[in-house]
């Protein structure tokens, strides 16, 4: 386990500012939602974390170590990312789907179907019974859980996740979000959704135009303000009677 | 039940165990036939195991003509398959094959430049066209590296069909100003491919390539599993994607120049073999890579025979028969695995 912190990271595409300035800590074992707008700069931040991209200014730290400057494979064996809307063309199964977050944690020539971190992986997001069915056969849920399952077989210390609700239906928006919070693992996830957000994070970053504009427990930053602010909408926010966390009323 | 994965071994075994029948009998085939104990024979006095007991006539068809082509068209076939495999995967493009890359486009311009300004010998049309295919090659990573260095796919993709173009238009040119018809007959059999000629030294040297090729691009196979949901992926998985691409990109052009430099541009074993293999056995490449390979070489070595048996006073070009033979068997799979999946 170890936690993630950003320190002044900024990134710029040519000349064009995409993210400035943004520092913040997900500590330890801790579920973190990254909320904004389309075109916020969420998906670049997680691309950041995950050293997809290399940040212009400032850095970020998994624990105590700098992730631009990890190899390859040390970076794949700490970190795990589902991208959005990951797909292929290819016919694989899910178990071999499931068997990819071995890559970094083994040499080409041995097999990975079964070894019991894939069969446990699978077992965890209820896709072992799918675990011949071949990926183009899949619906939606199945997919987002097969690529979760993925990424728990990866054997992560943090995890980052990029909407990973979105095409699900609520149930198993709940389910996927529930599983997360139980793995207990250092997680930052970039989410649509401000009431999921509020019902299962721990804390919540919102970016802005490429800037943070809030960090803090769901209580302190779902306020009727901020969702003025960056959202342009009206609401109220009342207290869940039932979990004591923000619930929000839209006014249309 | 035997499980996926138990099922696809025995495949594997079962096909290695055709292709060498199939290198048997495909020996025997020909204008003189020669039975298969006399095969069994003259290797085995080739290897010193036993003395005497067949003809020069035997020893010299069998030793100096068929087994070198078959050994060759196995290599070849092998190797081509393997390519093709290969590239599909990196380019993650339906179409790409062994050629994609300007590499026959190039080889038949150097092979052209030297039968129609040059000298006739064998070796040294081996000789231009590996060094169209390496030039063509070159030109097509100049067009389509980055600025960072990396290889795009499309990018690569569009390159290579430039440059694919530009030797055609060379070749044709060529021809039309310089080439009398004996020249152009000669260009065009090599253009579909041809075993013609194939001695052992050429034989050694395609089977050393196609060996070295499958030990090397198996160790791999994870790292090509990984590229099944993009680079992005790939790279959050641990491959360090832009040196392996351009590692796999050198190191099958190199492959594939070699096997054009000897046989020519063998069309469509490298497009259809690793599809037919991923259709029946899933795309997995450590299951895949080896079954195209050894598919690759008995495809191959069937065609060849049949190019050299089928009529009595001249060779048919291989990728005439490739084609022939491929193409139906290709489409009846597809029929066949459309109407599994819908």
């Amino acid at each position: 386990m170890t936690e993630l912190r950003f320190e002044d990271l900024g990134w710029s595409v040519r000349g064009t500012e995409i993210l400035r300035a943004i520092g913040f800590t997900v500590p330890q074992g801790e579920l973190v939602g990254l909320l904004g707008r389309n075109g916020s700069g969420k998906s670049s931040l997680l691309q950041l974390a995950a050293g997809l991209r290399t940040p212009s200014t400032g850095r970020v730290l998994a624990g105590d170590r700098v992730v631009g400057e990890l190899g390859n494979r040390e970076r794949a064996r700490l970190i795990a990312f589902l991208a959005q809307q990951a797909d292929t063309e290819l016919a694989l199964t899910v178990a071999e789907v499931v068997a990819l977050g071995r890559t970094p944690h083994r040499n080409s020539f041995s097999a990975t179907e079964s070894d019991d971190t894939v069969r446990e992986a699978m077992h965890r997001t209820e896709v072992a019974q799918l675990s011949e069915r071949s990926w183009s056969t899949l619906s939606g849920g199945e997919r987002q859980r097969t690529q979760l399952a993925r990424a728990i077989a990866q054997q992560p210390s943090l995890l980052l996740l990029d909407e990973p609700t979105n095409h699900l239906d609520l149930a198993h928006q709940i389910g996927l979000l529930r599983l997360v919070r139980e793995l207990g693992i250092t997680t930052l996830t970039a989410l649509h959704d401000l009431e999921l957000a509020a019902a299962f994070c721990d804390r919540l970053a919102v970016l802005d135009a490429g800037r943070l504009v809030a960090y803090g427990t769901p209580d302190e930053v779902l306020t009727p303000e901020l969702l003025a602010e960056v959202y342009a909408v009206s609401a109220r926010v009342l207290t869940h009677p039932i979990t004591g966390r923000p619930h929000i009323q839209w006014n249309p | 039940m035997i499980g996926r994965s138990t099922a696809v071994w025995l495949t594997l075994a079962a096909a290695i165990l055709v292709l060498l029948a199939s290198l048997a009998v495909c020996v025997t085939l020909g204008p003189v036939h020669v039975p298969v104990g006399t095969v069994l024979e003259v290797i085995a006095r080739r290897m010193r195991l036993v003395t005497g007991g067949v003809t020069v006539l035997d020893d010299e068809i069998v030793w100096q003509l068929r087994l070198p082509r078959v050994v060759a068209a196995a290599a070849t076939g092998a190797g081509l398959a393997l390519a093709g495999a290969v590239l599909q995967s990196l380019t993650r493009n339906a179409l790409a094959d062994p050629y994609l890359l300007g590499i026959s486009g190039g080889g038949t311009s150097g092979a052209v430049t030297v039968i129609v300004f040059g000298a006739s010998g064998f070796a040294s049309l081996g000789i231009g066209a590996f060094l169209g295919a390496i030039s063509a090659l070159l030109l097509v990573f100049l067009l389509a590296m980055g600025r960072t260095g990396g290889l795009a796919t499309t990018r690569t993709v569009l390159a290579g069909v430039a440059v694919g173009q530009l030797c055609s238009a060379y070749t044709s040119f060529v021809v039309l100003v310089r080439g009398d018809s004996d020249a152009a007959r000669r260009i065009v059999s090599w253009t579909f491919g041809s075993l013609a000629g194939v001695r052992w030294t050429e034989a050694s040297w395609l089977a050393v390539t196609a060996v070295l090729a499958i030990l090397v691009i198996l160790g791999f196979a994870g790292w090509l599993d990984a590229l099944a949901f993009g680079e992005d992926s790939a790279r959050t998985l641990g491959v360090p994607v832009t040196g392996f691409r351009w590692g796999l990109m050198i190191g099958t052009s190199l492959m594939t120049a070699v096997i054009v430099a000897v046989t020519g541009a063998i069309g469509f074993v490298g497009l259809v073999v690793p599809h037919l293999v991923r259709l029946l056995f899933g795309p997995a490449h450590r299951r895949l890579l080896p079954l195209t390979a050894v598919c690759g070489a008995i495809l191959l070595v069937w065609a060849d025979t049949c190019a050299r048996t089928v009529l009595t006073d001249r060779e048919v070009p291989i990728g005439v028969v490739t084609a022939a033979i491929g193409v139906p068997v290709f489409a009846i799979l597809l029929r066949r695995k459309a109407d599994v999946a819908r």
